[in-house]
């Protein structure tokens, strides 16, 4: 067997390079440009993938929460679960705080009314067995939701009935020039007789204080007491053992929305007792009996947990963090619910949606589909611009062997006489082209990695949330293909330079 | 043996360059064909080195049937045969030691055989002074001869040679003949194309004459001035 020495073709090839240097050296630079182009795209690509898959696999939707929106009429609230209190029987919820037998279990649902509401706000009494025995009376001052300069009288002590006392003087609204008229038991109670039915959301319910005596009887209903007045302490004006003096307008304030609050009556109990909480148990609970959650899957994150880890996260931003910091908490509440089946996210994103007080949800999977298109559309604009400069790399390439070509055509033809077979012809030929490729490729990781190293420092410093492979991972992939392409395009090349002179 | 039959020569631009030769070469022979300019003879010559193919008829050479023999067969083929142009064809930047080499080279020949055979065939030829001599340092005889011990460094039954006296000194072309007719003794199928009339009439060999892409006369001995 005849061997062919590897030395006379590196030898024929590093001639050729070396004579046409310069255009050597374009080829070499252009096919770089060619693979670090590649290569940026495709460790873009991989990342953006990783990101996708950390993303996705978390199986998790943010319900975005609001539990202190006010209610509107007809809104269905629910009521807060059974109180506990020590010797003391909880049976319900009434809106009267004299109630003997609950209007609504705990637990119902309570159908917003406004007649129900108070300058807007829904009083939910606890109702205990045996009823609540009162010794004697306090005497409150209620503004009726009117913003008042200064503070309103404070409560009186515990008064027995007939006592007397003179009642608080006029307050003045802080903002605009609402006229105060004097002080009534009744909220409701109007200084025209003919302006009774303007306000008619407020009137109705005008059960209580009716037949007290009325010293400075004025208006229709209850009567309207002027500031400094003297009043004798009336059982019958009392609601739950407090006889509330309303700030009574010659404007009223109107409201079209209403909070709800619970009252239980001075008794000492435990269990939700704010509207807010009662709201977000309720959602839980109908995030429970959902299917596809994971175990453990639901975790309430409240706005102020939100707002300490966003300001933990802009720790080194001061301008952000001031922001934060001054500010009212931009951050809803949520809950972040782990799924435990992919597919069925869009069903369960619209069970969410479905739930009162839910008026948002933000999935990963959306976040990744997102993110998915992007790459879509980075893999298409690349791949045209790879294309360009792949053509654009093998015609360098090409002319690049070819000079060496024709410079040797003389030899080649001498050759071909004395016998030489093609491949030995065209090897020396295709072997510059692989060179190179091989110098290219080598360059071209280098760079790349370099690069890849710089802004990886960059963007972990400065991004948290993206999380960046190390090169490492890459280094193999980015190696064999910057190589491989390298090396393909070069030998591409050269063959198709060399074709035409190897007919024999 | 080489054996025409019949072989016609059209050049894809209608030339009909040869028409119809019948012509037999046995091992061992000395042949010289002689003619015109024009007549025909370089283009037999390359059907023989199968740079050209034949339009028509068959052609035969040492078992190869140059007809039908497939491209890739081509080089090996080749290696059977020695040719030698008029013009030299050595490469300018090797010496006369690299250009006899490199035709082992290209066979893939180990470096130990090349360099005990380069030296003989050199020696064959008169230039083994010469060997790291370039072309371009060469008188043209000494340039022919480099070309020659090229044609015999693979050994070759067949050796061809269009006008290998044509760039020479008229003196050194007697000294090239001499060297063929070396070469054919070795036992050595060699076909001559020339011009030269008293090179052919002091060989005495066989005379093969072509006109117009016809052998004319085919015989022994020194009848080249009376057929032309
Ligand atoms: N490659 C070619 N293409 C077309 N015609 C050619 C070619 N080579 C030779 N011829 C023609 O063929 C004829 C024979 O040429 P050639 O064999 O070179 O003659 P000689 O070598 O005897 O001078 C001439 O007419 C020449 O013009
Ligand atoms: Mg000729």
């Amino acid at each position: 067997m005849k061997r062919y020495r590897i030395s006379y073709f590196f030898g024929q090839a590093f001639k050729g390079m070396w004579r046409n240097r310069m255009m050597t050296l374009a080829s070499v630079t252009v096919l770089l440009s060619c693979l670090i182009v590649m290569g940026c795209f495709a460790m873009l690509v991989i990342n953006i993938e990783r990101n996708l898959d950390s993303l996705g696999d978390l199986n998790e939707i943010v319900a975005f929460v609001d539990s202190e929106e006010p209610y509107i009429e007809g809104a269905k609230a629910p009521l807060a679960p059974a109180l506990t209190a020590p010797g003391k029987t909880f049976l319900g919820w009434s809106t009267d705080p004299d109630a003997t037998s609950p209007e609504f279990r705990p637990g119902d649902t309570y159908s917003v009314s406004a007649k129900d509401a108070v300058a807007g706000v829904i009083t939910m009494y606890a109702v205990w067995q045996g009823g609540i025995t009162h010794e004697g009376y306090t005497v409150r001052y209620h503004a009726l939701g009117v913003n008042l300069e200064g503070t309103l009288p404070e409560d009186s002590e515990t008064l027995a009935p007939g006592t007397s006392l003179l009642l608080a003087p006029a307050v003045k609204a802080r903002f605009d020039n609402r006229e105060f008229v004097g002080w009534s038991t009744d909220p409701n109670a109007s200084l025209h007789s003919d302006g009774g039915s303007d306000t008619a959301a407020e009137t109705g319910d005008e059960t209580t204080g009716e037949t007290s005596e009325p010293t400075a009887p004025v208006g229709d209903g209850a009567p309207i007491y002027a500031p400094g007045d003297e009043y004798t302490v009336s059982a019958d004006d009392a609601r739950g053992g407090v006889i509330t003096f309303y700030a009574i307008w010659e404007e009223k304030p109107s409201f079209t929305s209403y909070t709800l609050v619970y009252d239980t009556l001075g008794v000492e109990a435990s269990g939700s007792l704010t509207d807010a909480e009662v709201r977000l148990n309720k959602i839980e609970s109908q995030l429970q009996g959902l299917d596809n959650i994971a175990e453990n899957g639901i975790v309430f994150v409240s706005r102020e947990e939100t707002l300490q880890a966003e300001k933990d996260k802009l720790k080194d931003y001061p301008s952000l963090f001031a922001y934060l910091e001054e500010g009212d908490n931009p951050y809803p509440d949520t809950f972040q619910i782990t799924y435990k089946d992919n597919s069925g996210v869009d069903a369960l994103k619209l069970q969410l949606d479905n739930i009162d007080g839910i008026y948002k949800t933000r999935c990963r999977a959306d976040l990744a589909r997102n993110i998915e298109s992007l790459k879509h559309g980075i893999i298409l604009v690349f791949s045209w611009f790879m294309a360009i400069l792949f053509v654009v790399s093998i015609f360098v390439i090409i002319n690049t062997v070819k000079l060496a070509v024709v410079h040797r055509s003389k030899e080649i033809t001498i050759m071909r006489y004395v016998g030489a077979t093609k491949w030995f012809i065209a090897f020396p030929f295709e072997l510059e082209g692989i060179i190179i490729g091989l110098i290219s490729g080598v360059a071209a990781f280098f760079i790349q990695w370099y690069m890849y190293v710089y802004v990886q420092s960059m963007i972990m410093n400065q991004i948290e949330l993206i999380s960046i492979l190390p090169f490492a991972a890459l280094r193999p992939l980015v190696l064999v293909g910057c190589l491989l392409i390298g090396v393909l395009t070069g030998l591409i090349g050269s063959m198709i330079s060399i074709r035409k002179y190897l007919k024999a | 043996m080489i054996e025409f039959k019949d072989v016609k020569k059209v050049y894809p631009n209608g030339t009909e360059a040869l028409g119809g030769i019948d012509l037999k070469i046995e091992d061992g022979e000395f042949v010289f064909i002689v003619g015109v300019s024009g007549a025909g003879k370089s283009t037999l010559t390359k059907l023989l080195t199968r740079e050209e193919k034949i339009t028509s008829g068959s052609l035969t050479v040492n078992g190869f049937d140059l007809s039908r023999m497939p491209e890739r067969k081509v080089p090996y083929y080749r290696r059977r045969i020695g040719v030698v142009f008029q013009d030299f064809r050595l490469l300018p930047d090797m010496t006369v030691y690299e250009n006899v080499a490199f035709a082992m080279q290209i066979v893939g020949e180990p470096k130990r055989v090349i360099k005990r055979r380069v030296p003989s065939i050199l020696s064959i030829v008169g230039l083994q002074d010469k060997a790291s001599c370039f072309p371009d340092q060469l008188a043209g005889g000494e340039q022919q001869r480099v070309a020659l011990a090229r044609a015999l460094a693979n050994n070759p039954a067949t050796i061809i040679a269009d006008e290998p006296t044509g760039n020479i000194d008229p003196r050194l072309s007697l000294e090239i003949m001499n060297l063929l007719i070396k070469i054919h003794r070795k036992n050595k199928t060699v076909i001559v194309v020339t011009h030269e009339k008293q090179l052919v009439d002091y060989f005495q060999q066989r005379v093969v004459t072509i006109d117009g892409g016809n052998i004319v006369s085919d015989r022994v001995g020194g009848m080249f001035g009376e057929t032309v």
